[in-house]
């Protein structure tokens, strides 16, 4: 019974007497809990009375019984609560609360921005969400009795992304316990005893020495102003939902929007699966990248060698008629995998239906064939290859060449996983960033993983460990694996890999061992086509295992896995369906020298090999390729559309235009909307973004089911190749043609923190002494 | 291997012959609180005059018998005889003492105390009667008798038969045995240890922890330290007791670092018993495993709490976490652990040899035993007794006490150390056991008593422990980090002079908020010296705040010290210490204290031989 309410708690196991309170919509202040954190118990604000226990236990650390008979509020309740906030106040600058003018000030009177120091909550960037002064407005205090002492702390300012002013901090400890508990990486902690306790690094040293990823989950959980993104100084109340797309992990966010610009980004905690983290891009580049100086802002025809802003009609008549002087094998569609799908739609549409041209291409610096044919061929669509629900709960995660650097979002499924128990195995030629949760890590060369992987399937299939009844049922192929594999004799494949093999047999047999595998490849060894057997191997591992969902392909571009389903890649056609117009199944693109004209969505580097007369660039920022560029048309950013986008965990989610768009840029879809229907092509009429919608889900639902019969155990292609080295290469963030890194410098001096060293590239074969 | 009995009784023959040893055995206390007042440079002394005076004399060194105040104390046993002590032996008085004592055994001195009672291992003389006569020395039986170094002096007066007895029994019915003898937990809290047992017993799960607490951080409390000096087996003893009884393999002995005698001793006891299979595998042929670890402590007095020790143990900041879950649940890396105090594990085997009925003949009903206590302050006889739980005051002040120091009134009696509080001189009757002490606004905590008399103003000494708490708060939560500093700001207020009656009340608001809502026993306690000291000697702030007098002359920013111009001889003595030289005058003329330069150090006071120099109010009422 909680306040003379009498509740069922059954469902209730081991959830807090706070738990059952809010539920039910009964006000109990908190300051250090919070919800996807472990009690802590130490503001006490949430102190209840529970009949039959001493004292003033705290709601949120007491499990709840049944037959408890709780009160909330009484008396005794109302003053320790006022006293325990009027004890804060005595060490929080608070002047505002207790100013005999706060009436009549106005919250915007004074600019958080230009304050030197917070001695007040007018001055404070959280003043419309700090949780301090919700509380102290609900507990009505205005008057503080035990004096107030500024703690003199200095500021924090200097270090890159995230500003600190520890004088405003109340140590509810909630920072340290994200960083610890939900992130794994403790790179912040109290220091110091009672009343000198602080929250710093250990020893004092810059954030980027201590392990910070600068993923600003500490931000997002500070109740109080103490900690803030340096470039934002102004929190919201009223954050607007969108997501980002700037990696595949495509996270929720909540965007604190003024003036129809984005000034600051926070994580959104709304799909099952939404760790509500976001990595330092995700948190920190988003305003800097839409508000960016750089934006293209009106159309742009190349007028006697000169780039001249013209208006939209001109532009677009000017491109189509242009494009109808090139024969359709002549002309080539690049997609980014930044677009949103429905403007990957379009531009599919554009090009089988309307030019009748198969150049489609995905931009990428990765080899986005290599990596996707072996899956079509395999399960016959990247649909639903993997969730967050199964990374967390394998028993052991593979990652293979995957620089996790930053991916905060995806670190913190492994560290989940790794919390109930998963076995990490890192392979990699350096040291890696999960390196401190692998339990094994092998420091193989990219030429080596492909040997590994190997050996590892042979070991599977000799000592039968593999889910049997799966294969037997729904796979066909394991046959002409086998025979691939038989191609090699252990020992070669265990001299090939050239390490201990001792560190071998350990993670091989937890690998065999495994009931729940999850395997992790890229971003590092998509480079060339050389990962196309190393994606190969490891899904028929997963495959063997029993599930196929189990796989995580990270490659870069938010949307790569949306815009190739909805068909922006020569060969597939919408719904992964391989296109019969007589080209070969997997649907080779003609070769970049033929091709005349090209649409592109992002800038695509030089190459000797393309050298197209006429270049029409779709796209969000000033580039280098708008020196080639003819015709240069405004795309709007991911923020600034609604459309939807498939990340590489799976499920659709949705972008939200959130924001405005500089000048006159209009979103991809429609831009090649306008060009289809110049060019007097049917099918381009669609009034609004649903229009588009439902034509997809029409054509989806008409193809065949994607998913095969029969998953195919695919052998190994390339075996003489087996132990060509691939391209290893840490990419740098970007979005479509903007580096990240040009447009908020803190991220590339954190990144080059993190650098590693170009010896430990080359080094791909451990030495004989050092095995 | 030596069968156990085998051990005994080779043990017994050593005792016994060193107890009927023809000629001289010197046994001196040499425990932290003896080698504080120079017993070792006594017995440097002591065998460098045997030598040359060719005295054959065996030297066997001992903990701490108790009168810590009649320290540097040696024992002299001749043929056999009951040990007859000697108190404040300096080295000074070696050489006299020797030629006297030890050459002639002539044992007629005024420095002689008492002898030693085998039946009941007290002191026993004229001198030390009243000190003795109600004390029951049951965990402290071996402190100051035995040597702590040798494992067969234990042995011999029955060390290790209760951990023989529990072996033979099963670890259910060990705990019921220590369930009906009513024992509760030495270290404070007072919860029955049986009860404790029988929860971590039940916990499910293999893996489980014994841990000893032995941080006792208390200012003034040496209770522990002395036990673990003095007799070391009785607590390994006791602490393998409890691990056979909730099923644990591993014990820890958590000592702070700041003892490092103890860790000493500890350390050797542990190696005798590995050495005696007492210890490691198979455990007295019993199949029973268990080793032992040091844990050492590393300067916080929060520590001492359960989970915070816990936290500290597995390499973690030491702040406490909220309960439930309860160790006994989720302790020492999430296991069901048990920790007890380093009293509570003494006091086990003696229960499992002589039974739960044994241990209820002292004591009261609802705390039956006995309980070590450091009495210390301004009382005559100073030093670490053990007494039955419900001894009232008057009898520890007056009997074992042996009064107020120099005559003076007593006061007030503080308990508990810095969690503890004050009980008033008019309150005497009342009888030292958990629940009257409670009821008092006080706690019975490790067992530090400290004696206040008119000299000691119960502001300054709810300030002093007021600025340990504060400054041993571990800084989690909001009551105890930030209510104590806001406390001890107003306490020092009201030691200046400076404080206003609001203050007072904000203190009282303050003291009620962090001792109901603070997460652990630090933060609930602090307020209590604070709580006591308003609830029975109010006046005394309110002359401080209202008159801005300290009614004891304490508090230097309320006082003045004058010279008394009749009875100053002009010695200079005043002036010549004085660090401020503030006092002028000629030699063999009055002297005077300049107030506006004097910082009220009391050097003067000290050191005048004519008792000329006196403390007076600054502020004096009217009419004063």
């Amino acid at each position: 019974m909680i306040d003379e309410k009498t509740i069922d708690i059954t469902s209730w196991e081991g959830k807090s007497v706070l738990d059952i309170a809010q539920a039910e919509g009964i006000y109990i202040p908190t300051l250090c809990s919070h919800p996807n954190l472990p009690p802590f118990g130490a503001c006490r604000l949430c102190i209840v009375e529970i009949e039959g226990m001493k004292g003033y236990p705290t709601s949120c650390t007491t499990p709840v019984q049944p037959g408890m008979v709780i009160h909330t509020t009484s008396p005794a309740l109302d003053e320790f609560r006022k006293n325990i906030i009027e004890l804060i106040m005595t060490e929080h600058p608070h002047f505002c609360l207790t100013c005999t003018q706060k009436d009549g000030c106005s919250d915007t009177d004074e600019c958080p921005s230009k304050a030197g120091q917070v001695t007040g909550c007018s001055m404070c960037e959280k003043r419309e969400t700090c949780e301090l002064r919700e509380i102290s407005q609900r507990l009505g205090i205005d008057s503080v009795r035990f004096g107030f002492h500024y703690k003199n702390i200095p500021l924090e300012r200097d270090e890159p992304l995230i500003e600190r002013d520890y004088n405003l901090c109340i140590l509810c400890g909630r920072c340290v316990r994200v960083c610890s508990e939900i992130r794994g990486y403790s790179a912040i902690s109290f220091i110091n005893r009672g009343n000198k306790a602080r929250v710093s690094t250990a020893f004092n040293q810059p954030h980027i020495d201590s392990g910070c990823e600068f993923c600003g989950s500490c931000i997002d959980v500070c109740p109080t102003g103490a900690l803030s993104a340096q470039a934002t100084r102004w929190q919201i109340r009223e954050k607007l939902s969108g997501a980002c797309i700037l990696c595949q992990m495509g996270c929720n966010i909540a965007a604190d929007v003024k003036f129809n610009k984005i000034i600051g980004v926070s994580p959104r905690k709304d799909e099952p699966g939404d760790p509500g983290i976001l990595c330092m891009y995700g948190h920190f580049a988003i305003p800097a990248l839409v508000n960016s100086s750089a934006r293209l802002r009106y159309p742009l025809v190349r007028k006697e060698g000169q780039m001249v802003p013209v208006t939209w009609d001109e532009a677009i008549s000017h491109a189509a008629s242009k494009l109808k002087e090139y024969a359709p094998e002549q002309i080539g569609f690049m997609t980014s995998p930044f677009l949103s799908n429905e403007a990957a739609f379009a531009m599919q549409k554009l090009a089988r239906d309307g030019f009748g041209s198969n150049n489609l291409f995905i931009s990428s610096r990765h080899d986005i064939k290599e990596i996707v044919t072996p899956v079509i061929q395999s399960l016959g669509s990247l649909s639903q290859i993997n969730s967050t629900e199964h990374l967390e709960k394998a028993d052991v995660i593979l990652t293979i060449g995957s620089d996790d650097f930053f991916h905060s979002t995806l670190s913190t499924s492994i560290y989940c996983a790794k919390k109930a128990g998963a076995k990490i195995i890192v392979v990699d030629p350096c040291n890696n960033d999960l390196s401190r949760w692998a339990s094994t890590e092998l420091r193989l060369g990219t030429h080596q993983y492909r040997a590994f992987l190997a050996l590892i399937l042979k070991r599977v299939l000799e000592t039968e460990k593999f889910d049997k009844e799966f294969v037997d049922t729904r796979c066909t192929g394991l046959d002409a694996l086998q025979e691939s594999l038989d191609a090699f004799a252990d020992s070669d494949l265990m001299s090939l890999i050239g390490i201990d093999e001792k560190a071998v047999d350990d993670v091989s047999g937890l690998v065999i061992d495994s009931s729940n595998l999850h395997v992790i490849v890229g971003n590092e060894v998509f480079h060339d086509g050389a990962s196309s057997d190393l994606v190969r191997l490891a899904l028929d591992l997963v495959i063997l295992k029993g599930n196929p969902a189990g796989i995580t392909l990270f490659s870069e571009g938010g949307n790569l896995l949306g815009v190739i389903q909805m068909g922006a890649m020569a060969g597939l056609a919408p719904g992964f369906v391989p296109t019969t117009d007589g080209q070969p199944a997997t649907g080779n693109a003609r070769l970049l020298e033929s091709i005349k004209a090209v649409i592109m969505t992002e800038s695509v580097s030089p190459m000797e090999s393309f050298q197209p007369e006429f270049t029409i660039l779709i796209d969000t920022h000033e580039s280098t390729s708008m020196k080639n560029a003819d015709v240069v048309l405004p795309a709007r950013a991911f923020t600034e559309i609604d459309g939807s986008f498939i990340p590489a965990m799976g499920g659709t989610r949705d972008l939200k235009g959130i924001s405005g768009s500089p000048g006159n840029a209009f979103p991809d879809h429609s831009i090649l909307q306008v060009l289809g229907r110049t060019m007097n092509f049917p099918g381009f009429e669609w009034n609004g973004i649903n229009a588009i919608r439902a034509e997809i889900e029409e054509k989806l639902g008409a193809c065949p089911a994607p998913e095969k019969e029969k998953i195919t155990i695919l052998p190994i292609m390339y075996p003489e190749q087996l132990t060509t080295p691939s391209t290893f290469k840490s990419d740098t963030r970007r979005f479509r043609s903007v580096e990240l890194e040009s447009i908020v410098r803190d991220l590339k001096m954190i990144r080059q923190s993190r650098q590693i060293p170009p010896e430990s590239v080359t080094r791909t074969m451990i030495p004989e002494e050092e095995r | 291997m030596m069968e156990f009995d085998e051990i005994r009784t080779k043990a017994i023959e050593k005792w016994e012959a060193l107890k009927h040893q023809e000629g001289v055995v010197l046994y001196y206390g040499a425990a932290s609180c003896g080698r504080a007042s120079g017993v070792l440079s006594t017995i440097e002394e002591i065998q460098d005059a045997c030598q040359q005076n060719e005295l054959a004399v065996k030297f066997v060194e001992t903990g701490c018998i108790g009168p810590c105040y009649l320290e540097p104390l040696v024992a002299v046993q001749i043929d056999g005889n009951n040990p007859v002590f000697f108190s404040k032996i300096t080295a000074e008085k070696a050489r006299s003492f020797v030629d006297q004592v030890l050459a002639h055994n002539d044992l007629e001195r005024d420095d002689k105390v008492g002898s030693l009672s085998p039946e009941t291992n007290t002191l026993v003389g004229e001198r030390i009667n009243s000190a003795f006569e109600i004390q029951v020395r049951n965990v402290l039986r071996n402190c100051g008798i035995i040597d702590p170094r040798e494992i067969d002096h234990y042995i011999a007066r029955d060390g290790y038969l209760g951990l023989q007895k529990a072996l033979s029994m099963s670890p259910d019915e060990v705990i019921e045995l220590v369930l009906q003898s009513g024992l509760r937990g030495r270290g404070g809290a007072g919860f029955p240890t049986g009860l404790k047992w029988k929860t971590c017993r039940a916990s499910p799960g293999e893996e489980k922890y014994a841990i000893c607490n032995g941080d006792e951080g208390d200012p003034g409390a040496f209770m522990n330290r002395s036990l673990i000096e003095g007799d070391p087996h009785a607590v390994l003893e006791g602490l393998a007791i409890m691990a056979y009884a909730i099923g644990a393999h591993k014990a820890y002995l958590y000592i702070r670092a700041e003892y490092p005698l103890a860790i000493e001793r500890l350390t050797r006891a542990l190696t005798q018993m590995q050495d005696y299979h007492l210890a490691g595998e198979n455990i007295l042929n019993s199949g029973f495993d268990l080793d032992f670890e040091i844990f050492q402590g590393a300067g916080a007095f929060v520590c001492g709490e359960e989970t915070a020790l816990i936290a500290s143990i597995m390499g973690k900041r030491g702040m406490p976490s909220p309960k439930p879950p309860y160790p006994a649940t989720s302790g020492l890396w999430g296991k069901p652990t048990t920790i007890n105090n380093v009293e509570t594990m003494g006091t086990i085997p003696n229960i499992l040899r002589n039974g739960a009925d044994w241990f209820k003949q002292v004591g009261t009903e609802k705390s039956p035993g006995t309980k070590t206590f450091s009495l210390v302050g301004k009382i005559q006889n100073r030093g670490l007794i053990e007494v039955p739980l419900g001894t009232n005051i008057v009898d520890l002040i007056e009997r074992v006490g042996g009064g107020i120091k120099d005559g003076k009134v007593f006061k007030a009696i503080q308990t508990g150390g810095p969690s503890g509080g004050m009980i008033p001189a008019a309150m005497s009757e009342l009888p030292l056991d958990y629940e009257a002490l409670t009821q008092a606004g006080s706690i019975m905590g490790s067992g530090g008593l400290i004696v206040l008399d008119a000299d000691t103003c119960v502001v300054d000494l709810a300030s002093y422990f007021s600025s340990f708490t504060q400054r041993e708060s571990c800084g989690k939560c909001v009551p105890c980090r930030i209510g104590t500093t806001r406390m001890l700001e107003i306490l020092e207020t009201i030691k200046a002079g400076k404080a206003t009656l609001q203050d007072l009340e904000n203190l009282k608001v303050l003291a009620k908020t962090v001792k109901n809502t603070s997460l652990c026993g630090l933060g609930q306690g602090a307020p209590n010296p604070i709580l006591t000291s308003l609830k029975y000697f109010e006046d005394e702030y309110l002359a401080h705040v209202e008159k801005r007098q300290c009614p004891a002359l304490v508090c230097r920013d309320l006082i003045r010290f004058e010279i008394n111009q009749e009875l100053c001889n002009g010695c200079g003595s005043c002036s010549r210490n004085c660090p401020r030289s503030a006092i002028e005058g000629e030699q063999k003329q009055v002297h005077e204290i300049s107030q506006e330069l004097c910082i009220q150090c009391g050097r003067c006071y000290e050191n005048c031989p004519v008792t000329a120099i006196y403390k007076t109010n600054r502020y004096p009422s009217e009419g004063d």
